[in-house]
């Protein structure tokens, strides 16, 4: 049996489940997409909002963050930033740190500093090699796309300098964020992200971090830390 | 799908006297605590429901043309679409995959639909490790068992048991926290993630004008199983598309409040084909395998077509009470709980699974609960009539039965047969009256009494006194 033959028959099988002729072509979707016009328009909107309660969303992002085992931060300036780093560096005996290609990151001045006090700070290379060294890493240090709210969760999105494993691998995650990249929820992301992917597609792999990793598999006890980062840090840059 | 549950009622008698199973169990209703408070805490989380079943019903009556699109975007994306009518297919798909691309050694993300093809046998037939990742369900592979549970597969074991299964197949010893235990597992699986040639994961929801597969999770097991290895493969039932994104929103809202009592579990994953040729992890190539297995059979039969829409939360499950005293290996199926009694027949035939609907005393608590309003106990009876009157099935009820069934209908319908088979014991019923009451019936009617007394008759009918008082 070809591969089609399997497609042909479900197809099949669910127009004749539904009722329907086995050859209508598929009916339109319940809502007519929004045209670009429209989108762009709905985006302002959203990010016209954010900028008002700008203040608001901090405070409910800092209050989420914590609530789900963040230790969070406010940086007050990229020097604060960067002393803050550097303690979670000693505190963890960081001696190979895995970073973003990121403005934010350059905008510390993270790299020059650490490797200055003996840290190495790696971004990604070419091939496979870079999730071994990701892997051998202390700490991973990333910036984010956005951020929500309502739920303190960090929205990141992979490409080119915004390697997956970074956020991952190591056990410990530190995470800085823009005041101006917190929206207020999912209403508000799924938009922005759809008027934002190039060519209106999305990126290979969008992830949602809300909290360290967590299980409670053994006898329902909650145990903070499995197989992502066990220690989450999100340092509002301000 | 291969079922034990025709030994369903030894099973559950053996569980609801395992005393060590019932303490196990006991820590299910912290689940549906936390849910509800999660669910106060929404301004309009009703109507978040109202809505995630209008979009289901929407979906599921337009599947044809979802699935058409979801194919068209993954593909266009770079990624690879199969189509399986039955578990088998399935499981030849991904060996054939496996077989293309020499792939010794398999990392999996917790999946009900790769149990329900039993995958994890066909890859170790076919000679390749297939590692489970998620804790609860690595604990159950290495004591050789089945998950008990959608959400915590290894909830039926105490912490003593895991203890001793660490010892007897990791050989570490002597661990007494969950914290201590969880430190060796992921040391453990670290190592299997780096050396896997393939992650195999199910999929949550499948998002059909983005060509997107989204994937829900708190241990971290789900990234590192579609970011590490080469391949990655997503099973998915053909149910589980959402029409867009903003539709999507509706169910990460309530999803984890409904499962577990979080506003948002750990880790969402939406991956949109492999990665892109200019990054320097993800998986390389993605392949979606889209499964039917019988769920047009559940699609074609407008009464059961809303089962569904279940969201696999988990949520039935704890505040059954059946199930809070049996646990989920006493149904015999992958699927437990009031959702696993509904879907199970579908699946593995009625006369395989009959007593499954029958066990559930009717209460409603499960579709009180359920995120999408399914109407469970409804289904419930359609199945018990189905079976007690012979349809869709080889079986049926054993003929005294049927039998008795139809002379009671007959009795009911004529008064003067009524008098005499109801009337007329109630003068003679005395001598085998126990305290007011039959503590055994006879004439065969003694299954009745084994576990309750039944009201003795009337002396007088409710009619002769109802005549009497006008």
């Amino acid at each position: 049996m070809s591969i089609n033959s399997a497609r042909d028959a479900i197809l099949r099988d669910v127009r004749r489940a539904l009722g329907r002729d086995e050859r209508t072509a598929p009916p339109l979707s319940e809502v007519p997409a929004s045209t670009s016009a429209q989108l762009e328009q709905l985006v302002s909107q959203i990010r016209d909002n954010c900028e008002r309660q700008r203040d608001q969303l901090i405070e409910r992002f800092e209050s989420e963050s914590i609530r789900v085992g963040v230790r969070f931060y406010r940086a007050a300036s990229a020097e604060a930033a960067f002393q803050h780093i550097e303690a979670v560096c000693k505190a963890r005996e960081a001696k190979r740190i895995v970073g973003w290609q990121a403005q934010v990151i350059a905008d510390v001045g993270l790299r020059e500093r650490l490797q200055e006090r003996g840290v190495e700070f790696l971004s990604e290379t070419n091939g496979r090699e870079f999730i071994r060294t990701a892997e051998a890493a202390d700490i991973g240090i990333s910036g984010v796309d956005y951020a929500l709210a309502d739920t303190g969760t960090l929205v990141l999105l992979a490409c080119k300098g915004q390697a997956r494993s970074i956020s991952l691998l190591p056990p410990v995650h530190i995470a800085l964020v823009r005041p101006r990249q917190i929206l207020s929820g999912l209403s508000d992301l799924f938009p922005i992200l759809r008027a934002d992917a190039k060519s209106s597609d999305l990126s290979s792999a969008i992830t949602f971090v809300t909290g360290p990793s967590r299980t409670a598999d053994i006898e329902l006890t909650l145990v903070v830390g499995v197989h992502g980062p066990q220690q989450l840090h999100v340092l509002l840059l301000e | 799908m291969h079922v034990n549950s025709e030994s369903f009622i030894q099973d559950s008698t053996a569980a609801v006297r395992n005393k060590t199973l019932q303490t196990r169990l006991r820590v299910l209703t912290g689940f549906t605590v936390k849910r509800n408070l999660m669910f106060a805490e929404l301004p309009d989380g009703e109507a978040l429901r109202d809505r995630a079943r209008q979009i289901k019903e929407h979906t599921i009556g337009n599947l044809d043309a979802y699935l058409c699109q979801l194919e068209e975007n993954v593909v266009r994306l770079g990624g690879t679409v199969h189509w399986a009518r039955t578990g088998k297919e399935a499981r030849a798909i991904v060996l054939e995959l496996a077989r293309k691309n020499n792939v010794k050694r398999v990392v999996k993300a917790k999946s009900m639909v790769t149990e329900e093809i039993e995958l994890n046998e066909a890859l170790e037939q076919a000679g390749i490790e297939a590692v489970e990742t998620d804790l609860g369900e690595y604990i159950v592979q290495l004591a050789n068992e089945k998950p008990s549970h959608i959400l915590a597969p290894a909830v039926h074991k105490s912490k003593g048991d895991i203890s001793d299964l660490f010892a007897d197949k990791l050989g570490v010893a002597n661990l007494k926290e969950a914290e201590e235990m969880t430190v060796v597992a992921r040391r453990r699986l670290r190592e299997k993630f780096l050396t896997a040639d393939m992650g195999i994961t199910g999929a949550n929801f499948g998002v059909a004008d983005s060509g997107t597969i989204v994937l829900v999770e708190n241990e971290g097991n789900i990234r590192l199983s579609t970011t590490v290895p080469r391949i990655h493969v997503a099973l998915m039932g053909i149910e589980k598309l959402v029409p867009s994104l903003d539709d999507l929103a509706v169910f990460l809202k309530i999803l984890a409040r409904s499962a577990s009592g979080q506003k948002m579990s750990s880790y969402v994953s939406f991956i949109t084909g492999g990665r892109r040729a200019d990054e320097c992890d993800g998986a390389e190539e993605f392949h979606l395998i889209i499964l039917d297995n019988g769920r047009t059979r559940l699609l074609a039969d407008e009464e059961m077509r809303e089962s569904l829409y279940c969201l696999r939360c988990g949520a039935c499950l704890n505040v059954c009470p059946v199930y809070q005293k049996i646990g989920g290996h006493a149904y015999g199926s992958v699927y437990s709980g009031p959702i696993g009694s509904i879907i199970t027949p579908a699946f593995a035939g009625l006369e395989k699974s009959k007593d499954l609907p029958f066990a559930s005393t009717l209460c409603g608590a499960c579709r009180e609960i359920c995120p999408v309003r399914i109407d469970i106990p409804r289904i419930l009876l359609k199945l018990r009539s189905d079976w007690s009157e012979g349809k869709r099935t080889d079986g049926g009820p054993p003929l005294i039965e049927k039998l008795a069934i139809r002379l009671w209908a007959f009795a009911m319908r004529h008064p003067s047969v009524y008098q005499l088979v109801f009337r007329v014991p109630a003068f003679l019923q005395g001598p085998l009256l126990e305290d007011g009451k039959f503590k055994h019936l006879p004439l065969g009617l003694g299954g009745w009494t084994t576990s309750r007394d039944f009201p003795a008759l009337a002396r007088r009918s409710f009619r002769s006194m109802w005549r009497d008082q006008r």
